[in-house]
């Protein structure tokens, strides 16, 4: 954590001149930025932990949202557009099993071709059903949660979100407690640790895996439906990078739950900084920032606080090793 | 592996030997495999075509006519090859040293500024000189930013993959900084992008009458080139020995931090050279924006190629084609120009899984043959 003190002193530095009411916007807007890092990462933690590399979080996004805009745009019903995200999110991660578990394609490899056929894929599908017209979606409403978003300062920042946030932040203890302190959580974390042992225990290395890749899918798929929710529509090459950034948090979470999901807080931050600084005009030195600097700033960030981790991270022993039975 | 954990015992070989397989036929990984998993992405792809209600042979041979036949087709497809090469192998060096280099677009676009920023330098030097100049200080360009993903990874060992792609975006932003209007390198007009490269510096035309510039043949030198630096330098075969297992050639006295410094930025000045050879060769002038699918592409272009230069060469042919190719099947098989995305994702997908055409061509036949519950059992 000490390592991120510079960096936080360096952002509080260039947010001086923001007032009262840009510091509750912008930390409100952390949170809805965030939240499909937080929901990513979540997924990154779940495969890593039982062994398996999901690099392809950014194409089982991508797709997620694609489906999400197009069943939303069909039904107009935002509900059944999420479902189809997580369904279509959960296949993506099914097909990076059979890459990396049946197969043995190696890791990263498979979950490439996963990003490459989504990023194509997508674009494909969209300008064929779309022309050159958009796929709107219902937006996600707001939901203030009664009490609680009346609350002082907190309850604008906390409690005034739509449900996909509260939905993230509830999934971060339960991902916890399913990894933690459940029995079904100690079998996935010994097949990313020792899958030998596990297998002489009895437990299906192959099975316990798909399991773990397909629940790291739909949680991707989740943050890819958050997306098309967010701003009521989807564009191609939306994701932009934020599957990467989830993983970013993986790793500076040293692969558990809550430390990631502070990980993808920290990144949402940055971005939310960014455009509140945009908006203001801030200015340093007496001349303004650069919006393109500006807009580079989460993506800085994120390699400066995996830099700072100085070999102490450390990832379970085999992740993104495949199992061969002997 | 994602992990900040510096040496990773694991290799990273895209098309390594698969447990039980190629040994047995050893032709089979170099030439028969590719072209296999080109058929049966075709047949694939055709399938998908004939569930969404289009004639598969109208669509490929309207993708063909574009990519080959048509009028300036080919030379055009060549003009798309020429980055492609360069960017596969930028990604290839570094798979061969276990490094997954994702910023070929960010390496790319700095070449470029750098390209286009040396071009003003000396912007009364005689042609024949600026050019290798330019050329140069894009490769230097391209070098020096891919080596800081590789000095953070030897120093911090933060991974490359995620250092690299977030580098791409740090590229995007720092390219529309410095050409649009108000930007160090912007032009005299209103339009976003860079001024233009003095006439003088321009890549000589190899094809008259067409936009097939000298770049094709720097490209094909550059492949030759690594070919002998990776596989007949003692340099290279300790970038070698370190991809294929790091501890032993770690124990056998390489310095792995040095090849992984070196290797990055020998890939990077490979892709800053793709993006200085597109300024001299093709565009003179460089707009605010780039495809940042083009790291991607790479990527594919590597894996299909399996890591050696003339597969290299032949699977950048491939990916030129089919974009060059996409826009004639858009216009005349009315079928929507990504769509050579999924053909190449298809192609991706069989190369990288070898065991699916082993089983789809080879086994069956034998299976037929043999008696297949033992096969099976063996299995």
């Amino acid at each position: 954590m000490t390592a991120l003190l510079p960096i936080l002193h360096v952002l509080l530095a260039f947010s001086v001149p923001i007032d009262g009411t840009s510091v509750s916007t912008t930390l409100q807007s952390t949170l809805t930025l965030a939240t499909p890092l937080i929901l990513g990462a979540l997924g990154g933690v779940m495969a890593e932990r039982a062994g398996v590399v999901n690099i392809a979080i950014e194409g089982q996004m991508l797709s997620a949202a694609l489906a999400c805009a197009m069943v939303a745009n069909a039904t107009n019903n935002l509900l059944l557009g999420i479902l189809a995200g997580m369904v279509a999110g959960g296949l993506g991660g099914l097909f990076l099993g059979l890459l990396a578990i049946t197969l043995r394609v190696e890791q990263v490899v498979g979950g490439f071709v996963i990003n490459i056929a989504a990023a194509g894929g997508t674009s494909f599908v969209f300008r064929s059903v779309f022309g050159s017209g958009s796929a709107s979606a219902p937006p996600l409403p707001q939901w203030n949660l009664p009490g609680l978003s009346k609350l002082p300062a907190l309850g604008e920042i906390l409690f005034q979100q739509n449900a996909l946030v509260y939905l993230a932040l509830l999934l971060v203890p339960i991902v916890h407690i399913y990894l933690f302190r459940t029995r079904q959580g100690l079998r996935a974390r010994s097949v990313g640790e020792n899958p030998k042992a596990a297998d002489v225990a009895g437990i299906s290395v192959p099975l316990v895996r798909y399991a773990a890749v397909i629940a790291s899918g739909v949680l991707a798929g989740l943050a890819g439906s958050y997306l098309v929710g967010n701003v009521g529509s989807f564009s191609e090459g939306m994701t932009s990078g934020k599957g990467f950034i989830a993983l970013a948090a993986v790793i500076f979470g040293k692969w558990r739950p809550f430390q990631a999901a502070l990980g993808a807080l920290l990144f949402g931050f940055c971005d939310a900084l960014q455009n509140q600084l945009q908006i203001d005009g801030t200015q340093v030195f007496g001349q303004a920032i650069p919006t393109p600097f500006l807009l580079m700033v989460p993506y800085l960030v994120t390699i400066v606080v995996l830099a700072g981790f100085i070999g102490r991270a450390i990832p379970p022993a085999a992740d993104g090793v495949p199992y061969i039975k002997e | 592996m994602i992990g900040n954990a510096p040496s990773t015992p694991v290799a990273v070989v895209p098309t390594g030997p698969v447990p039980g397989g190629a040994r047995s036929l050893p032709w089979l990984r170099g030439v028969a495999l590719p072209l296999l998993s080109l058929l049966t992405a075709l047949l694939f792809c055709a399938a998908l075509l004939l569930l969404t209600g289009h004639n598969p042979l109208i669509v490929y041979d309207a993708l063909w006519t574009g990519a080959v036949t048509g009028q300036s087709s080919l030379p055009e497809t060549l003009v798309s090859t020429t980055p492609y090469i360069l960017l596969g192998l930028a990604v290839a060096v570094a798979f061969k040293a276990s490094l997954f280099n994702i910023g070929v677009a960010g390496q790319l676009t700095t070449g470029a500024l750098g390209a286009i920023w040396a071009s003003q330098a000396f912007p009364h030097a005689p042609g024949i000189l600026l050019m290798p100049w330019v050329l140069l200080v894009g490769a230097l360009a391209g070098a020096l930013f891919a080596g800081v993903a590789g000095l953070l990874k030897v120093l911090t060992g933060a991974h490359e993959v995620i250092t690299t792609i977030m580098q791409n975006y740090v590229a995007l932003y720092l390219l529309q900084f410095l050409v649009d209007s108000g930007g160090p390198l912007h032009g005299h007009s209103d339009i976003q992008q860079s001024y233009y490269l003095p006439g003088g510096a321009f890549l000589p035309i190899i094809w008259s009458g067409t936009r097939l510039h000298a770049g094709l043949i720097l490209a094909l030198v550059a492949a030759a080139l690594t070919y002998v630096l990776i596989w007949r330098t003692t340099w290279g075969f300790e970038l070698r020995a370190v991809g294929l297992n790091p501890l032993a050639a770690g124990s056998a006295g390489v310095s792995i931090r040095r090849v992984t410094l070196w290797s990055m930025a020998l890939s990077g000045g490979l892709a800053g050279l793709a993006g200085a050879i597109q300024i001299v060769g093709l565009q003179h002038v460089l707009p605010d924006s780039f495809d940042t699918n083009l790291a991607y592409d790479a990527i594919a272009v590597a894996i299909i190629g399996g890591g050696n230069p003339i597969g290299i060469v032949l699977a950048a042919l491939l990916l030129g084609a089919l974009k060059n190719g996409a826009t004639n099947m858009e216009l005349t098989a009315g079928i929507s120009g990504p769509f050579v995305s999924v053909i190449e994702a298809a192609v991706l997908f069989f190369v990288a899984a070898p065991v699916i055409i082993r089983w789809l061509y080879f086994r069956w036949g034998r299976r037929r043959a043999a008696a297949s519950p033992t096969r099976r059992a063996a299995a």
